[in-house]
């Protein structure tokens, strides 16, 4: 982000939105499943009181057409202008077609307008940010409607303590446009990938390697007592961590390497907010200050995709984030997947 | 730090119910060397002897001194 780039088309975020279902499961609630927990244990833990979790009828497809809905109407914008909606999910409508297609004549927007989804859990927002820059700077499109939305809640055995006090379902929408500008609002961005930690974050069953249907799953505890099946989202904590401790701060650092600026010169990082335990050990290792660390997700737990442009959307509303700031954001997790990337908050307007 | 304050330390990180804690005692199947133990332990190792436990390693672990044993280079 060098001082005196040229005047340039750039894609700059013009809005942002989020929905969340009206189910709300409480630390109470849960406590009554988990015995051995308290309430305040789960706060204590965790650092949510509670997380919002979609109907049984109601898909991410009904979560991402709600935000979307949230914030077309905030914005007043002309549907017809969209030309590009980008969505990321793990727990489609259906294997086929895209929730994006479906979504795109929900929310009437032009035919001529490109569509499709794209399957990444954590490390979603900074890479749709990052597909979004390149197809808008390029002239591809210039008007997009970038979604997240997960209904992980589906995935969770009822009596699976690891998961289910952490994840929450919920969708965001983020409008970004592409202006003349003279400095980049977006990026640079730092993605990677390393599959062999596959095994550790996943749904087994289900697609055509371990295909649903036939018999009904399995279910069985493990060591700690968690039931779950293969049909199940499976989390293995440690191992988890393991990947975030060698991997995350290596990737900040890489960021600002790209970015040639100094940590100090960042004004707000949002890492993507898996649970207090994890953002607070993070925080030391990287050496963030309160002032610039930014949470937010006691009131809706882990949201995977959807837990950065939440926080952006607090930051914005809470008038933390002004024009002129820096924000890192840092997402990570399932595949393993991890991006990073800057918003530079310069534009005028943009809520 | 020296082995006696590691246990010490791991016995508070993982809010051990019982005075009784040393290297012989049982970690396997126990409630509090859950996930969250697991989790708990690792960043105290991480951040206190700049060694990453691997998730592997932890898996294996039985006794307070297979621990300590994952840690002995980083002991006085």
């Amino acid at each position: 982000m060098s001082a005196g780039a040229p005047r340039a088309r750039r894609a700059v975020i013009r809005a942002l939105e989020h929905h969340l279902p009206e189910r709300v499961v409480t630390n109470a609630e849960l406590a009554e499943v988990f015995t051995t927990w308290t309430p305040e244990k789960i706060l204590e833990k965790t650092g949510i009181r509670e997380r919002h979790v979609a109907a049984p009828e109601e898909t991410a497809g009904d979560l991402a057409f709600i935000a979307a809905t949230k914030l077309l109407e905030r914005t007043g914008l002309d549907r017809s202008s969209i030309d590009l909606l980008v969505l990321c999910t793990q727990s489609p409508d259906y294997f086929l077609p895209t929730t994006a297609c479906i979504l795109q004549d929900r929310l009437g927007l032009p035919t001529t307008a490109a569509a499709f989804d794209y399957n990444l859990g954590c490390s979603g927002y900074p890479y749709g940010l990052a597909i979004v820059r390149g197809l808008l700077e390029s002239g591809i499109a210039s008007r997009a409607l970038l979604v997240m939305a997960e209904t992980y809640s589906k995935y969770l055995h009822p009596l699976d303590r690891s998961v289910r006090t952490l994840f929450g379902d919920a969708a965001s929408a983020t409008l970004i446009t592409a202006e003349d500008r003279d400095h980049p609002a977006l990026g640079p961005f730092v993605l990677g990938t390393d599959g062999s930690g596959a095994a550790n974050l996943i749904v087994p069953r289900g697609a055509h390697r371990l295909p649903g249907g036939g018999s009904p799953p399995r279910e069985s505890a493990d060591e700690s007592g968690n039931v779950r099946s293969d049909a199940n989202l499976f989390m293995d904590g440690p191992a988890i961590l393991e990947f975030t401790i060698q991997r995350i701060p290596k990737l900040v650092a890489e960021l600002l390497r790209r970015a040639e600026l100094r940590a100090d010169e960042i004004d707000h990082f949002v890492l993507h907010q898996a649970n207090e335990y994890m953002l607070r050990y993070l925080q030391r290792k990287i050496g963030i200050p309160d002032e610039k660390f930014a949470m937010h997700f006691s009131h809706c737990g882990n949201t995977v995709s959807s837990t950065i442009p939440i926080v952006l959307q607090s930051l914005v509303e809470s008038r933390r984030l002004e024009p002129g700031h820096t924000v890192a954001m840092i997402g990570f997790g399932v595949g393993y997947s991890w991006g990073a990337g800057l918003v530079r908050w310069d534009q005028e307007g943009a809520a | 730090m020296t082995r006696q304050e590691f246990v010490r330390e791991i016995r508070k990180v993982l809010e051990w119910p019982d005075d009784a804690f040393d290297e012989s005692t049982e970690l396997k199947g126990h409630d509090k060397w859950d996930s969250l133990g697991r989790l708990a332990t690792m960043t105290f190792v991480d951040e206190e002897l700049d060694l990453t436990l691997s998730a592997k390693a932890l898996d294996g672990i039985q006794r307070v001194e297979d621990l300590v044993r994952l840690t002995t280079s980083k002991l006085d």
